[in-house]
Order: structure tokens, then sequence, then C-alpha cells
């Protein structure tokens, strides 16, 4: 009230406001404190007034410098009236601003202020003044204003929203001054800090700020201010790294200038990234990590910025294992660790980082469900052996070693080559140890175990100098298990695999490919001859070796360790085996001491297996001495050997060693010579099947390489399926003409392969086929569909539906046969006809609905499934030619819905609603 | 938007493959059913969205019922009836006739709930919702398989 009095008393003299104008300010000062603020009256009249804006000028700066020292004597409505004065007197004459700015700066010091003022006071700044045309001091007291609010009345300033920010915004674009820039700096730093409505002008904000990026400034000689570079940088930075909004506005100038040839520039930036990553999040990096990472790379490759690359990498990694663990979904952990990746690939040695925690990410990526996601583990598993050779990441590997993982052997197998010494100093002991050791577990997960290591084993084997080190071991192993007691056939044939695969891995390099033959072949053949030595009695350990699961995973091994030999050093090795089988000739094997002498075709016969692998794996150019006599050995034991695996495995033999046989007379002699043999057998006797079986291949060796006589063996075979002893297994043996056999006769053993010699086989024989089945018995009618089927499912699909209308009608009446091995394989050639030849299937869709859906009740499952699936594949056909039969078909279907099998029912279901939908709408 | 968690698809284990084994039906085998019915209105099946799920599906083989429960996304959704008809039709279509179907909105889930639950138990309704050709259309667009 006593300002309020004051302000409306009468000014004492006329003359004294020009006099109080040439007053020192401190004379005022004095003047006011004392009670004679009534004088402030009079300013408007002689000073605030004047018509020159200079005198008026000076009235205000007095008025101001007043204010400046007496503002917290001010009360609130002595306040209020000030600021109303002094917001009016921004619109005046420029040279008037300064003052005006001083007296508001003071106000803004004043804690009586009224709410309100300070948005208004703000208000009236933004709108009025242009402040970037002010002098430095000036410009310097807004920003002084502004900071002095922003402490004071926060919440005042943040009913503006927006609006205050973008207020400071125009205020502050252009700012020269590096004083000036310390305090705005501040005041973006706290906008941010204490979370001021930025609005939309982030990137507004963003772009005032970081036009000073990089910092470029050197402080005058005799710097009077102090101000030095790194303030400024240390103040900026703190700005850009102060919100992950900022982030995709930045990372781009980052890496821009992290490309720059300015030395400091590229330090400030890798800093500056590195206090970025303390706070963005994996979303605002991962779009440009990619640039990021090339940006990096050449950094670091370029030395210049090691440790602050460091640094980075340092930050980001934690912030990636974060995210990595905290997103599940395996698409989201795909990116997250190929981001890890390429950090990790940036590093040069394995420093500053934690390995624990990487490995575990990356082995949890190894054994995801997800192939994608595997597929970069084992990258990232690569690289982190590269970085980490053998140490931890070794160790890892080992104690983390998923169960049947494949991945995860394949990222050793890969790590191998580059790291051989690695992996024959550290992980092959270890791995022969972890084998030899006896655990206290169950049998089954002590079983599992070992196969791990076994697989283990031959998954590291990819490189020469461990191959020397894992096949002594996989060797000794084998050996052991013969030695030891109880049921050891599945560990010998684990043993086995892992050799096969080792001898595969060894394939393309010659000098591994040798050694391996040379220590495995002998060995091998050592300890079968050893087992076979034993004597009869099958129950005795050492003759779990002559089972023929045992005997059958040692076929491969013995073949893919033979298949690549040069000519030269096949030549010399089988000068060997050859006089082993035929002479007993045991002095180049390992253990030669055998109780009695060796009868590979006597006693001992059940080790043919073993010679057919190796004889029948040579290239086709590498002589084998004495073949007519082993020939004549081989097709006396086919013909006349009870056991069966003994006698097709003779048989195999012969009909591989004679698919490659030079053609010639010679040839035909022994072609004779085998008819000769066989014919008899056929005719009768005890031995039909096995002349049937030698049949049978010698037929297949001859028609893969289109021999003349092939055609004559094949009639015998059509003969023998009106055969009521024969018949069946004859029809069945037109799978084995046709498939590819896994241990002879293929490519890979340089078998002598014709490549149309299915499409040929069909032209010849089908109509054979179709004009006996029409001749047939009624017993025997089966027969013929078998091999027709069997012809017809081994045939290319783009043949078979271009032979189709011959024998489609046929196919028919193969639907009603009672055999199911016949309904399975007529379903199965039917069915891509049903998708591939709709018109040609429709002129039959009274047929095939009826069949179909008879056999949708079969004992069968297989036949089961395979017919729903044909019942699906129908409505393929079209609309109009299915429609009369949709209510039939959907009540049809009815019933395998209730299938007691799950598998029978998903097939219904799919066929049954596909149904639905025909000729309905939104189909 | 909720994020879809896919389970693994089942595998076959040796009993599936067990010419002798009956299979029951059993809860895993009618949400296998329904997962995969399209959205009427996103690019999304039912599981993707979790309208359905696995614990809200409850079947007794012995007495043949089976009772879903689906949870619209927004309790106003106007599609709720919509997509109850399209799991009730699917379950129809695949099932076997012996089996009692209840399939309802999660209690709580929907402001409609009772009316969409009536409508949907109501035989005579359902039959004559599948006359309308717009109806039946959108149904079997949502049982389609997605190309």
């Amino acid at each position: 009230s006593q300002s309020q009095r004051c302000l409306e008393a009468e000014p004492p003299t006329k003359a004294a406001p020009l006099c109080v104008c040439n007053v020192p300010a401190q004379n005022v000062l004095s003047l006011i404190t004392t009670g004679f603020l009534g004088f402030l009256t009079s300013w408007p009249r002689f000073c605030l007034e004047n018509t020159d804006p200079r005198t008026r000028g000076r009235g205000i700066q007095l008025l101001s410098q007043v204010l400046l020292q007496c503002y917290s004597l001010l009360k609130e409505k002595e306040v209020l009236h000030l600021v109303l004065f002094y917001e009016s007197r921004l619109q005046d004459h420029h040279l008037v601003i300064p003052s005006v700015l001083q007296g508001l700066r003071a106000l803004s010091m004043c804690e009586v202020l009224s709410p309100g003022l300070a948005v208004s006071v703000l208000k009236a700044i933004f709108q009025e003044v242009h402040v970037q045309s002010l002098m430095q001091l000036d410009r310097h007291t807004v920003y002084s204003i502004i900071t002095n609010f922003m402490n004071t009345r926060e919440e005042e300033l943040k009913g503006l929203g927006a609006d205050f920010t973008f207020g400071f915004i125009q205020v502050m674009d252009g700012e020269k001054d590096p004083r000036n820039l310390l305090v705005a700096f501040q005041i973006v730093r706290d906008l941010i800090a204490k979370d001021y409505a930025l609005g939309p002008f982030v990137e507004e904000l963003f772009e005032v700020t970081s036009c000073y990026f990089p910092v470029d400034f050197t402080p005058p000689p005799n710097d009077p201010h102090g101000i030095q570079r790194e303030d400024l940088i240390l103040s900026l930075r703190a700005i850009l790294a102060s919100t992950p909004q900022f982030a995709e506005f930045l990372l781009p100038l980052l890496i821009e200038k992290l490309d720059s040839e300015l030395q400091s520039a590229k330090l400030d930036s890798l800093q500056t990234l590195t206090a970025c990553c303390a706070i963005y999040g994996q979303k605002e990096l991962q779009e440009f990590l990619p640039s990021l990472w090339s940006s990096l790379r050449r950094e670091a490759a370029a030395g210049a910025s090691l440790r602050t690359y460091h640094r980075i990498t340092r930050s980001v990694l934690p912030l990636l294992l974060e995210q990595y663990t905290k997103h599940t979904q395996s698409s989201q952990r795909r990116t997250i660790l190929e981001m890890l990746l390429g950090f990790l690939e940036l590093q040069q040695k394995w420093e500053h980082v934690e390995e624990a925690p990487v490995c575990s990410v990356v082995f949890s990526a190894l054994t995801d469900p997800s192939v994608q996601l595997q597929l970069v583990g084992i990258k990232a598993l690569t690289v982190l052996g590269s970085l980490s050779p053998g140490f931890a990441v070794l160790n890892h590997l080992f104690t983390l070693f998923p169960p049947g993982s494949e991945a995860a052997m394949e990222a050793a197998g890969s790590l191998a080559p580059t790291y051989p010494k690695v992996f024959s100093g550290r992980m092959v002991p270890r791995l022969e140890e972890e084998l030899q050791s006896e655990r206290e577990e169950s049998f089954d997960s002590q079983r599992s175990f070992r196969q791990r290591c076994l697989q283990a084993l031959a998954a590291v084997s990819t490189h020469t100098s461990i191959v020397r080190e894992t096949v002594p071991v996989l060797l000794q192993h084998l050996q052991k298990v013969q030695k030891g007691n109880g049921s050891a056939a599945g560990n010998m044939v684990s043993a086995c695999q892992s050799l096969h695969r080792v001898a595969l891995q060894c394939q393309q390099d010659v000098e591994g490919c040798w050694y391996f033959h040379q220590t495995v072949v002998p060995c091998l053949l050592a300890m079968a001859v050893q087992a076979a030595m034993q004597g009869k009695c099958r129950t005795l350990p050492g003759r779990t070796l002559l089972e023929e699961e045992v005997l059958a995973a040692m076929i491969p091994v013995i073949s893919a360790a033979t298949t690549h030999l040069s000519p030269e050093l096949a030549a010399q090795s089988v000068s060997h085996v050859v006089p082993l089988f035929l002479d007993g000739e045991v002095s180049f094997l390992p253990q030669n001491s055998f109780p009695c002498s060796f009868q590979p075709f006597g006693a001992q016969r059940r080790l043919v297996a073993l010679l057919m692998a190796f004889v029948c794996s040579l290239p086709r150019n590498v002589a084998i001495p004495q073949q007519e006599w082993l020939l004549r050995e081989l097709l006396a034991l086919s013909c006349s050997c009870n056991c069966p695996f003994t006698a097709t495995t003779a048989a195999k033999c012969f009909a591989g060693l004679v698919n490659k046989h030079p053609a010639g007379q010679q040839l035909d002699e022994i072609l004779q010579l085998a008819v000769n043999r066989m014919e008899p057998g056929l005719a009768e006797g005890p031995h039909r099947m096995q002349a049937l079986t030698l049949l049978l291949w010698v037929t297949k060796a001859l028609v893969l390489r289109y021999h003349p006589l092939s055609s004559c063996l094949t009639d015998r075979l059509l003969g023998l399926l009106s055969d009521m002893e024969l018949g069946p297994a004859a029809a069945d043996g037109f799978s084995l003409l046709m498939a590819e056999s896994p241990d002879v006769l293929h490519k890979g053993c340089h078998a002598d392969v014709r490549i149309m010699f299915r499409q040929r086989f069909f032209t010849d024989n089908v109509p054979k086929l179709v004009q006996g089945f029409h001749g047939a018995g009624p017993d025997v009618k089966a027969n013929y569909l078998k091999a027709l089927s069997h012809v017809l499912n081994h045939l290319p699909k783009p043949v078979l539906v271009t032979e189709l209308p011959t024998l489609l009608s046929l196919l028919l009446e193969a639907l009603s046969c009672s055999d199911r091995v016949v309904q399975l394989s007529t379903l199965s050639c039917l069915h891509p006809l049903l998708l591939e030849a709709p018109q040609i299937m429709s002129l039959h869709v009274d047929t095939l609905v009826t069949k179909f859906l008879n056999l949708t009740s079969s004992p069968t499952m297989a036949v089961r499934i395979a017919a729903l699936r044909c019942a699906h594949a129908l409505t393929n056909l079209p609309t109009t030619v299915l429609l009369p039969y949709k209510g039939r078909v959907i009540r049809a279907l009815a019933k395998p819905l209730d299938d007691k099998k799950r598998l029978v029912r998903k097939e219904a279901v799919a066929a049954r609603g596909e149904w639905f939908l025909l000729g309905s709408p939104g189909r | 938007m909720r994020t879809p968690h896919l389970p693994p698809l089942r595998g076959a284990p040796c009993a599936e493959e067990d010419d002798e084994l009956p299979d029951a039906i059993d809860d895993r085998e009618i949400f296998d059913l329904i997962r995969s019915i399209n959205d009427p209105e996103h690019p999304l099946t039912l599981e993707e969205l979790n309208v359905v799920e696995q614990v809200r599906v409850k079947v007794n083989d012995a007495e043949s019922t089976v009772s879903v429960e689906f949870t619209p996304t927004i309790p106003h959704c106007s599609m709720a009836t919509l997509i109850g008809l399209s799991i009730k039709v699917k379950l129809l279509r695949s099932l076997p006739e012996r089996f009692k179907l209840d399939v309802h909105i999660t209690p709580g889930t929907h402001a409609s709930e009772h009316a969409v639950n009536k409508q949907l138990a109501d035989k005579e309704r359902v039959a004559a919702a599948l006359e309308n050709t717009h109806l039946l259309e959108v149904v079997n667009q949502c049982l389609s398989a997605r190309s």
C-alpha cells in the first residue's frame, strides 16, 4: 500500500527529474531506500516520455540500474506495475531496448513476482525483440532473464507448452558469441533435463544447437573471458547426448563427421557417440548401426582413435546383450545379434568385453529353433573364436555344447581350419579325455554324451592336422568298444558315423585323403578279421563288429575313404586288399598275428561287405588284380550262401564290378557265366531268392550302362512277375532297379550311370508291364501293378504327366488293388497329376471320388493319409465338375474326422474344409 | 497390439506314427484347428491377435464336449459375433458330429458378452446366419488358407 500510495503521489518539484538524470545511481538508490519512491511518478513526464529516444533511453537506463540494486525490496504490486511498464517499453525505439531488458532482468529476479508475469514477460520478449540483432551484452541479458525464470517459475513456464521452446529457439538462432553460447547451451540442457515440452520442435532445437558441432573455436590471445574450447565442446555434447529424441538427427551427423578429414572432428564425434550410447536404446541405434560400423571400422583400422573406439564398444555391447535378453522373439534376437556381431567384428583382439555373457547369448542363438537365428549364431561364434583363439570361447563351446546341435558342430567345424593348433592341441585332447572318462550317470545320458563327443570329434576334423589327431582317437574308441562287453553295436555305429563324416571332409584334400585311407581301412579290416576268427559263437563280445548293423556302418567309411583316391594310390591299396580276400594275405594289416588263417570266401565270408565297400568304390581306371577269379568267387557266394546278407552283398559286389568292367568279350563271358549260374537257381532249389537277388543286381548294373544284355535280363524279371513264389519279390525289385542305391552302383563310386536310364527303362518296359497285367491271372495281377507303380514313382514328374493318358485307366484299376504298397504308390502317382493335369483327371472324377473315399477307411494309416491328400487335391479340379459330388464328399469325410490317428484327422480336416469352400462365396 | 507368440507346431512323435495306438483328441489339437483362422479385419490370425489361446480351449474326448473361449481385442469389438461364428463354423466342419460345441466370449471381456454368447449358442440362428451369402462369404474368407 506504501508503493501504491507513492505512485499516486504528486512529484515534489518540477526541476527534480532533470537533476535526477544527472545524479549517480548510487545517490538515487539512497533516496529510494530512504522512502522517496514517490519520485518515480515524475519519470514518465520528464524522462520516460521525452520525444528524444536517447533521453528516454537514459531515463529507463537509470531506472533499470536502480532496480538492479533494489529489486529485492520491491513489493508485489510495485513489481506488477513495473513489469507492465517495461513490457510496453519493449515496443519502443531500438536504442531504448537494452535498458528495458536490463530492467526486466532486475524484475526477473524478484521473488514477489505475481503468477503469470514471467510468462507475460517472456511472451513479450519473444514477440517484440529480435534478439540476434542486439549487442552481445544485451543478448546475454535476454538469456539471463530466461534462466532466472526457469530457475524460479518452472511450472509457469511449462504452462506455455512447446511455445516456450519455440520462442527460445528463435532467441538463440544465430548466436555466435561463446560467452552467450555457454548460457544458451545450459538453457537447452535444462529444457531437456527438466522435461519441458519440445512438441514438434525437436528437430529445430537440435538444429539450433547441433549447428555448432563439431565446435570450432580458438580463444583470442590474452583471452579476457577465460572460455576454453573444451568448455563449449563438453557443454554441447551434454545437450546432444541428453535425449534419445535427438538420435535420428544426431547419428547421421556423427557418421558424417566421423568421415571428416579433421582429426578433432573425428574425435569429438566418437566421444559424443560414446556419450550417446549411454542413454540411447537399441531402437535408436539400430537404423544407423550399419553405417556407424563402417565408419568405426575405418577408424579402428586407422588406429587413430582406438581408445575412443573401445570406449564405444564397451558401452554398446552391454546394451545389446541386455536387449537380447529382453526380447524373446527369434526375429528380434536375430537383429540384435547381428548388431552385436557387427561390433564384435570390429574388435581386433579380445579386450574390454566380458566373455561369458557374449558366449551365452551366442549359444542361446545356436540352440534356438529358428534356423535364421542359428545361422547368425554360427557367424558370431566364428568371430568369437577368431578373437579369442582357444581359451574361454572353446571352453564355452564345450560346456555349452547343446546336445545334438548341428549348428554348434558346424560352427566348430568352420572355426577349426583357421585355428588348427588350438583345436588339435586343446579341443581334441579334451574330447578324448571325456570320451574315456567313466561317468556316474545313467546309461542313456552317458551314451548320449559319448555320442556328442564322437560327433564333435568328427565335426572339428576339417583340417589335415586335426584329422591326424581325431582319427586315432576314433579308432581307439572303436577298438575299446570292441574289447568291452555288453551291447556295444550302437556305440560302434556312432564311431563309424563319425569316421564317415571325417572321410567325407578329407576327400578334397589329397594328403588327408590318403592319410585317412592308409590309417582307417587296414585298421577296420584288421578288426573285422580279428572278430571273424573268434569262432562261430555270435554272443561273444568281440563278434559285435560282425553284426549286420555294424558292418553296414563300416561300408560308407571304407567307400568314402576310397572314392577320391588318385589312381596310383588306389592301385597301391588294391594290391593289398584284393590278395587279402583272395589269398588270405594278412601281412599288411596292423595287427597281423591271427590264431588261424583267414578264409574270406569260406568261414569269414561275411566280410565280403568290406571288400564290396572298397572294390566297388575304386575309380574306373584302376585295374583290379585277378578280377576274373574274384568275380567267380563272388558269383558262387551270391548263389549259394544261406545268409541273405552275405549273398546279397556278394551279388551287389559282383554287380558293382560288372558295371565298371570294360565292354568286350571278357565281360560277355563273365555275364554268360552269371546267367548260367542264375538260371538253374531261379528254376528250383533252396536258393531261388538268392538267384533272384543276383538277377536284380546284375540287371541294374547293365540297365544303368545301357548294356545290350539288360533287355534280356529285364524280360526274365518281367517273366518272374507271374511266378507264384517269386512274383511279389520280383515286383518289389523294380523299386531297386529304379532307385539310387546308397552303397554301390551310383555316380559317387564311379559307376557307369546314364542319366536318362529311367525314362529309357520306362519306354522299353511299361508297355510290357501293361500287356502282362492284362494277360495275367488274378493271383498275380497285383505284381504287375506294383512293378508299374515303382517305375512310375521314380519317373520325373513332367515325364509322368505326359505319359499319363496311356496309363490312367491302369492306375485307376490299381486303386482297387488290395495290396497296400500298390495303393500307396498309386496314390502318390495320382497326387501330382491332380495338381498338374486337372483337365485330364476331370474325365475320371466319378471313379476318383469313389476310390479315394473308399481308401480313407483303409486299415493302413499311410493309405488313409494318402487317400485324404488326394481327396484334398481333387478340389484343384474345375469347380463345376466337382459340385455334384460336394455333398457326398463332405458327408463321407465326416468319418475320418473321428479317425483314431491324429495325423489322419489332420488331413481329413484340411480336405473337408476345402470341399466346404467349393462353390461357396468367399473362397 | 500385443506381440504374438507362436508356440512351435506339434512334431509327430513316434506314438503318432504308430498305426495301432489311438491318439485322443486333446486341447492342443482343437487349438491347432482354430489358431490359424484369419481375423475379419486384420491381416493377422486369431492366435496372433491373442483372440484365441490354448489355455482357453477345453476338450473332453470321452464325453464329446468342446469348449472354446475367445477374447475380443477390445470390449466394444463389433466383430465379436463374426469371430465367434468363424470359430464355431471351423469346429463344425472339422470335428466329428458327436461333439457338443460351446463357443463363447471370455467372461468380462466384451460389452455385449451375453447377447453374443446367446447368438452363438443358438443352432438355428447360426444356421440362418450361414444362409446369408454375405456373412458366409466373410466366414469363408476367415477360414481360407492365406496365400
